[in-house]
C-alpha cells in the first residue's frame, strides 16, 4: 500500500491544495515501511489528482483540503484522510494503529470519523474504509540515499 | 505571555482576531474568528495556527511571519482559508507586531475579514455585465449580447464588422464556444497579414510534391477546423483568385489542396471579419458580390470603444484585475485623475489600445493606485490640455451630464451645434439641461463664432 502525506517542516502540510512537498511510504501490512520525499509543485487541482493516480497511491493523509479536490480523488480510487496534523511518522504511526484522534492528530474544529477506524461522531462521515493495497510498482523510484527506515 | 483571554470588545466585533506567541501557538481567538473558521475557541486556544487557520499562504508566504520578520504591518491582503467542510473561504487579513509594555516582542496579531458574500456579489456583477469574456453593459453590447445565442445556434455563415481593436475575434469565438460545433476546434488566420500564395497553402493545405520543398502532405486550416469553426480575419484584403476559391468551399463544401487531384469535402462554419465596409468593397468592385451574399448572412457590427464610453470603467477594472494576476501584483485601481484621462480619450485603438494604456501603466506603477503620469503620453496630453477632467459616470443621469457638457465644450458653448452633436433637438437640449441642472454657458458660442468670422 502506498501512503502519501503533503509533508512541510517535518508536519503534515496545513493545506494539500497548496503543498509542495510530500513523503510517499510504501507499506507492507501494517508493518515495514520506506519512504521518499518528493516535491509537488503542480498547481491545477486536476494536474495534482492525476500525479497521485500515476503514483498508484492508495491512501491520502492529509491537512485540510478543498471539497472539490477531495471529491476527485476519491473518484480515482484514492482514500482521503483529511484534516490530520503532526510530525509526519507520528501521523503514520498512529494512523496505523487507528489513534489519530486519540491522539490529538486532527485539526481543531474537525471531526474525522475515519481517522480512527470505527469511531468518532463528526459530520464529514461516511468514508469507506482503505482499498486493499495495489500495487506500487509505479510509485516514483526512491533515489539511492533517500531510502530511510522509519523506526516503529 | 500573552494569557488566553475571553475579551467581551474583540468578542463583540465582526472581523475575526487571533493572536499568537513566540512559538506560533494560538493565544486570544476571538467570536467572529470562532464563526469564520468554524473552530470552537477551547479548541483553537494552544495549536499552532496553521492547524487553526489554515490558509493558502501558512506555508509559502505566512503574513504573521512576514510582518515579525520585517516589523511591517500587512494590511488587506487577500487569501482564502479552508474550513472543516472543505470550503475555500475568501478572507482579507491584516497583520501586526505584538510588544509587552517594555516594548519586548511577545507574538503577533492577525485579523481578518470574511469576504464570502462580496466576493459572491462581485461575481453576480461580473456574470450581469460580461458574456464568455467581453465586458460590456451599453445597450449595443447588450443587444449584441442578445444576439449571439442565437446566432450561434443557427450554423450560418457570420461576418463581424467592427473598427481595429474591438475584439471582432473573441466575438467569433464566443460564437464557436456557444454553437453546436463547440466540442470542435476553432482556427483563426488573419487572411491581410499573409501574401496570397502563402495564405492558399495555409488556407487548404498542400499535397507532397506540389512545390519545391513540399516533402509531405500539409493539412491547411480548413482541415484542421473541420466540423468546427473557421475565422477569417480582414477578409475585405483577400485577392479577387482567393475570393473565387473560397466561395467554391462556401457554395460547393469541398476544396482542394495545392497538389491535389481530388476535392476534399468541408464541413466547417466560417465567421469573417473586417475593419472595411465590406459593401463599399463590393461596390468599388473589390470584393465579390456573390461572396459577399454567402458571407453575410448575418452581420454583427461592433461599436467603437468611444461609442460606448460606459464601459471603460468596466473595462478598466477587467484589465487590472487581470494584469494583477498575470504580473503578481497588488493594483488597487486608478486614480479619480487618471479615470477622467481615460474616459476623456478617443481611442483610435479601441479596447486593445486601452488594455496596452493599462498594461503601460502596470510597469510604471509599483503598488497602489494607478496615477496619470502613469498613463501613456497620449493620455496624459489629453490632461494637461484645456479639457476638463471626466468623472467616472455610473448612472445613466450622470452620463447625459457628461454627455451635455462634453458637446458645449466641444462646440465653445454654441447650444444648436452641442445639441446637432448630440443628435437631439435644441428644445430638448434646454429641457434636459434644466431637468438635470446643467448650467448652460454664459456665453454663446454663436456669438463667439460670428465674432470670429467678422475678425477673420
Amino acid at each position: 500500500m502506498l501512503v502519501a502525506i503533503p509533508t512541510w517542516q517535518g508536519r503534515v502540510s496545513p493545506v494539500f491544495d497548496v503543498a509542495t512537498r510530500l513523503t510517499l511510504m510504501t507499506l507492507e501490512g501494517p508493518a515495514a515501511l520506506e519512504t521518499t520525499e518528493v516535491a509537488f509543485t503542480l498547481q491545477s487541482v486536476a494536474a495534482r489528482v492525476e500525479q497521485l493516480a500515476q503514483w498508484k497511491v492508495n491512501v491520502l493523509l492529509c491537512g485540510a483540503i478543498s471539497g472539490c479536490l477531495e471529491r476527485l480523488l476519491k473518484q480515482r480510487g484514492i482514500h482521503v484522510v483529511p484534516y490530520v496534523c503532526g510530525p509526519v511518522h507520528e501521523v503514520l504511526r498512529n494512523y496505523l494503529q487507528n489513534r489519530l484522534a486519540q491522539n490529538g492528530m486532527i485539526m481543531p474544529g474537525c471531526r474525522c470519523p475515519d481517522a480512527d477506524r470505527g469511531g468518532g461522531r463528526g459530520h464529514r462521515c461516511g468514508r469507506s474504509r482503505p482499498p486493499a493495497a495495489g500495487p506500487t510498482t509505479a510509485a516514483p523510484r526512491l533515489a539511492a540515499g533517500t531510502r530511510k527506515r522509519v523506526n516503529r | 505571555m500573552i494569557g488566553p483571554c475571553n475579551d467581551p470588545i474583540l468578542d463583540s466585533i465582526a472581523d475575526g482576531v487571533f493572536t499568537v506567541d513566540t512559538q506560533w501557538r494560538i493565544t486570544s481567538f476571538n467570536r467572529a474568528a470562532e464563526q469564520i473558521t468554524g473552530v470552537p475557541r477551547r479548541e483553537a486556544i494552544g495549536r499552532p495556527c496553521c492547524d487553526v487557520f489554515r490558509a493558502n499562504i501558512c506555508e509559502a508566504s505566512c503574513a504573521l511571519r512576514d510582518t515579525l520578520r520585517t516589523a511591517t504591518p500587512i494590511i488587506n491582503r487577500m487569501i482564502y482559508i479552508i474550513n472543516a467542510r472543505g470550503t475555500r473561504i475568501p478572507i482579507s487579513i491584516s497583520t501586526a507586531v505584538l510588544r509587552d509594555s517594555a516594548g519586548k516582542f511577545i507574538g503577533g496579531v492577525e485579523t481578518f475579514r470574511d469576504l464570502s458574500v462580496v466576493e459572491e456579489l462581485r461575481k453576480e456583477l461580473h456574470a450581469s455585465y460580461s458574456f464568455h469574456d467581453i465586458i460590456g453593459r451599453s445597450p449595443a453590447m447588450r443587444r449584441l449580447f442578445d444576439l449571439l445565442p442565437q446566432v450561434a445556434v443557427s450554423d450560418s455563415s457570420v461576418v463581424i464588422e467592427g473598427p481595429s481593436g474591438t475584439g471582432k475575434e473573441l466575438f467569433a469565438r464566443a460564437i464557436h464556444d456557444l454553437s453546436r460545433r463547440r466540442r470542435r476546434r476553432f482556427v483563426a488566420i488573419n487572411c491581410g497579414a499573409l501574401p496570397d500564395t502563402l495564405l492558399e497553402s495555409e488556407l487548404f493545405g498542400y499535397k507532397a510534391g506540389a512545390f519545391t520543398d513540399a516533402r509531405k502532405d500539409k493539412p491547411g486550416r480548413f482541415a484542421l477546423a473541420e466540423g468546427g469553426t473557421i475565422f477569417l480575419d480582414e477578409i475585405a484584403d483577400v485577392s479577387p483568385a482567393m475570393q473565387s476559391r473560397l466561395l467554391r468551399v462556401l457554395q460547393e463544401h469541398v476544396y482542394e489542396p495545392l497538389g491535389a487531384v481530388e476535392s476534399v469535402p468541408a464541413n466547417v462554419r466560417l465567421v469573417t471579419a473586417t475593419h472595411a465596409d465590406l459593401w463599399e468593397r463590393v461596390r468599388q468592385e473589390k470584393f465579390r458580390e456573390d461572396l459577399f451574399y454567402r458571407i453575410n448572412v448575418v452581420r454583427l457590427q461592433l461599436p467603437a470603444l468611444r461609442d460606448r464610453r460606459e464601459d471603460i470603467p468596466l473595462l478598466i477594472e477587467h484589465f487590472v484585475r487581470r494584469f494583477n494576476r498575470l504580473k503578481d501584483k497588488a493594483i488597487a485601481g486608478v486614480s479619480e485623475a487618471a479615470m477622467a484621462a481615460l474616459l476623456e480619450h478617443d481611442y483610435p485603438g479601441n479596447v486593445r489600445e486601452l488594455e496596452n494604456a493599462i498594461e503601460h501603466a502596470f510597469v510604471l506603477c509599483a503598488s497602489g493606485l494607478i496615477q496619470v503620469e502613469h498613463l501613456p503620453p497620449p493620455l496624459r496630453r489629453r490632461v494637461s490640455g484645456a479639457a476638463p477632467a471626466r468623472p467616472a459616470a455610473t448612472t445613466l443621469r450622470d452620463m447625459e451630464v457628461l454627455m451635455i457638457n462634453d458637446a458645449l465644450r466641444k462646440n465653445h458653448g454654441n447650444r444648436r451645434a452641442a445639441a446637432q452633436s448630440l443628435g437631439i433637438h435644441p428644445a430638448t437640449l434646454f429641457r434636459k439641461a434644466k431637468a438635470l441642472g446643467v448650467t448652460l454657458p454664459p456665453a454663446d458660442g454663436r456669438r463667439g463664432a460670428a465674432n470670429s468670422a467678422r475678425s477673420g
